[in-house]
């Protein structure tokens, strides 16, 4: 490739890249708080979309950035049980909420609950 | 959930040749044990010759074509609210299933002798044969847990975290006249050990003489024995019964409990025993089992290094297992950072076809660390673990001690960490399977042994206190004591305690045998007798574990 075609093609790259360039929300790990019986079966039935289930069993921790999905609990002959809870990320994108699968990197928006974006010096409540 | 059922339910769930060991069992006096494993159907299958089964040796189509093809499907959804997968199909769908997933999936598919599918009767049959013939170094079968239950009763089972009972678990020293039952220990804040402003009803190594006017010791009659059952294990809440129960030291008591539902605590008992200048912590920890338990020995283990312990002693006796990802935060917070980063706390493996890869998910299978945070059973995702950045730690052990906590033994050991055992020989089970449901029946055929960070898991024949006289197994330091239910978990009198803090302090054992209830002034029979973690009819033939976490356990 010529140094002209070359030119050429770094102009075109900056130019795309200038085309695209509108203002992305700021992304923030989030927390919940205050969460009424509702708004934790919204967020569960949440995950439960975002992993094509019926129903799933969620860890909902206020205060801490993350939603567990519990496995089925071991039967009574599983002592050597390797399940282990699926993570989801709680995401503020702009003022959206959004639960993120770390491990498939799926997403999908909260739009009846709210959060609001993790503090350093958040304290960590007990489990519930 | 009922853990009891009935004889009927029972043997129609499992067939013939379970239905005689059981009976075998009823009439044999004792107590039956925990390290026998269980139910292994007897490989007499009843030919049925079928020549066009198409069965062609050492030749198997994936299990996924046979999948969910039923003689009988069922319709509708489960307990879970999934709908049935099943279709129609034939017995041959079913056996040539069960053929291929085993094929695919047990731990020694390479040791199954191939047949001919055409020539059972029963998928239960043809499961029974699946599986290898070897032995252990001691002799025993090579694979003690082989065995089916029908899927709804897994499911019932794994949905019911609380059951109707007192919170009280029971040794069963002798189950033939004359009787005796024990109380083991019971669980805090249930009507067990609710004290009401006086004694807790039951007492660790009380025994029950009386239940509802019926002698338990001697009666020898079916109404009796069914109202011995019916009040040892209540099937619901709500049920009142009075027993006479004589504690330690021959006071007689009697006492009215009402059944409620009831979970099993994960931490029975915490304890820091002062020993000359150091701190000694004690935690008696039951199970892995329920999601609860990662927050019950992440808080126990706070404890503990809140109050500055230099040494613990972890209290695994009565300890079936349960969920591995638990154990390896337990030994994170035993051993600490330096000791345990980026080191594997168990590497399940699986068959030799498997590769790289688990072959029950299809995932890669990626080592289960020593887990430095909560990971989402009860602790949020990333919560800190706090640690006690201990170089050995001191174990409490019976028969009944397995799986996940024998995995704690041996990750430890993986990473150089000294296990001292005192007790008992743990029960050897280094494998686990992922329980899976074809046709209305689910199914356990080994599919993994875990293996810790230098690559060991030869274990079956148990983890071995030193001086003990058993001739196999992997030797521990350590001291055989026999359990002791004449003191409290967590007294340092009790006699493995009281063992592990002299180790402790000398490096020797107990010289004389530890105090044991009959040596107490009661009149049990051999602690070697008792039936760990079962729910038995006395007498009878129903018994069934009464708390979760027992893998590769029987469920007689």
């Amino acid at each position: 490739m010529g140094f002209r075609a070359l030119l050429g093609t770094v102009a075109a790259v900056m130019t795309g890249a200038c085309a695209t360039q509108t203002p992305e929300p700021v992304e923030t790990p989030a927390v919940f708080s205050g969460l009424s019986d509702e708004e934790r079966s919204a967020i569960g039935q949440a995950a439960a979309t975002l992993l094509g289930r019926n129903r799933v069993d969620a860890l909902i921790v206020e205060g801490e950035s993350t939603v567990a999905i519990r496995p089925p609990m071991p039967g009574p002959f599983e002592g050597n049980s390797p399940v282990r809870p699926e993570v989801m990320d709680i995401i503020k994108r702009g003022d959206v909420c959004v639960l993120r699968d770390r491990s498939t990197g799926q997403e999908i928006k909260l739009t009846s609950v709210s959060c609001s974006a993790k503090s350093l010096s958040q304290d960590k409540p007990a489990a519930d | 959930m009922n853990m009891k059922l009935s004889l009927s339910g029972r043997l129609r769930s499992l067939g013939a040749t379970t239905a005689l060991a059981l009976i075998l069992a009823s009439c044999s006096g004792g107590g039956g044990g925990s390290s026998g494993g269980g139910f292994t159907p007897s490989p007499t299958p009843t030919p049925t010759p079928t020549p066009s089964s198409g069965w062609v040796p050492g030749v198997f189509q994936a299990s996924s074509t046979f999948e969910d093809r039923c003689q009988v499907p069922r319709t509708g959804i489960d307990i879970e609210g999934n709908p049935f997968p099943d279709r129609q199909g034939t017995l041959l769908d079913e056996l040539n299933w069960l053929r291929s997933w085993s094929n695919e999936t047990y731990l020694w598919n390479d040791e199954i002798l191939d047949q001919d599918p055409g020539g059972f009767a029963t998928p239960e049959d043809y499961f029974a044969v699946l599986k290898t013939n070897d032995v252990t170094p001691s002799g025993e079968d090579k694979d003690d847990f082989h065995f089916f239950e029908p899927t709804e009763d897994f499911l019932e089972a794994r949905n019911s975290v609380a059951s109707a009972g007192y919170g009280a678990s029971f040794s069963i020293l002798n189950s033939t006249v004359p009787r005796d039952v024990r109380v083991r220990y019971t669980d805090p804040d249930t009507p067990a050990s609710n004290t009401n402003g006086g004694l807790a009803p039951f007492l660790r190594g009380a025994r029950i003489l009386q239940v509802d006017g019926v002698d338990l010791v001697n009666d020898g009659t079916s109404d009796g024995v069914d109202t011995i059952n019916a009040g040892l294990f209540p099937a619901t809440a709500g049920e009142q019964h009075t027993f006479l129960v004589e504690d330690l030291g021959g006071t007689r008591r009697t006492v009215t409990l009402t059944s409620a539902n009831v979970s099993r605590a994960p931490v029975n008992t915490t304890a820091i025993i002062n020993q000359g200048a150091d701190r000694v912590g004690y935690i008696a920890f039951n199970t892995f089992g329920p999601f609860s338990s990662e927050e019950a020995i992440a808080s126990a283990i706070s404890e503990m290094d809140a109050a500055g312990v230099s040494d613990l002693v972890l209290d695994l006796r009565y300890n079936g297992g349960g969920l591995l990802a638990v154990a390896g935060q337990l030994g994170y917070m035993i051993a600490g950072d330096a000791a345990t980063n980026g080191r594997t706390f168990e590497l399940l493996r699986f068959n030799d076809d498997a590769g790289n890869f688990n072959p029950v998910t299809g995932e890669f299978n990626e080592p289960i660390p020593f887990y430095s945070t909560g990971v989402g059973f009860s602790l949020a995702s990333g919560t800190p673990l706090d640690t006690l950045n201990l170089n050995r730690v001191f174990i409490l052990s019976t028969g009944g001690t397995c799986s996940a906590s024998e995995a704690v033994i041996n990750g430890l050991r993986g990473v150089d960490i000294e296990v001292i055992l005192i007790g008992d020989t743990t029960c050897g089970k280094p494998f686990g399977f992922y329980p899976t449901d074809n046709c209305g029946t689910t199914w356990y055929t080994i599919q993994f042994q875990g293996v810790n960070d230098k690559g060991f898991g030869d274990f079956a024949d148990g983890f071995v206190p030193d001086n003990s006289n058993f001739q196999f197994g992997v030797r521990l330091n350590g001291c055989v004591v026999e359990d002791d239910l004449a003191a409290p978990l967590g007294d340092p009198n009790e006699a493995l305690l009281s063992a592990a803090l002299q180790y402790r302090a000398d490096g020797t054992c107990p010289a004389p045998p530890p105090v044991s209830v009959s040596e107490a002034g009661a009149s049990a029979e051999s602690q070697s007798a008792v039936v760990a973690d079962t729910r038995l009819s006395i007498d009878g033939v129903e018994r069934r574990p009464s708390e979760l976490g027992r893998d590769l356990t029987m469920p007689f």
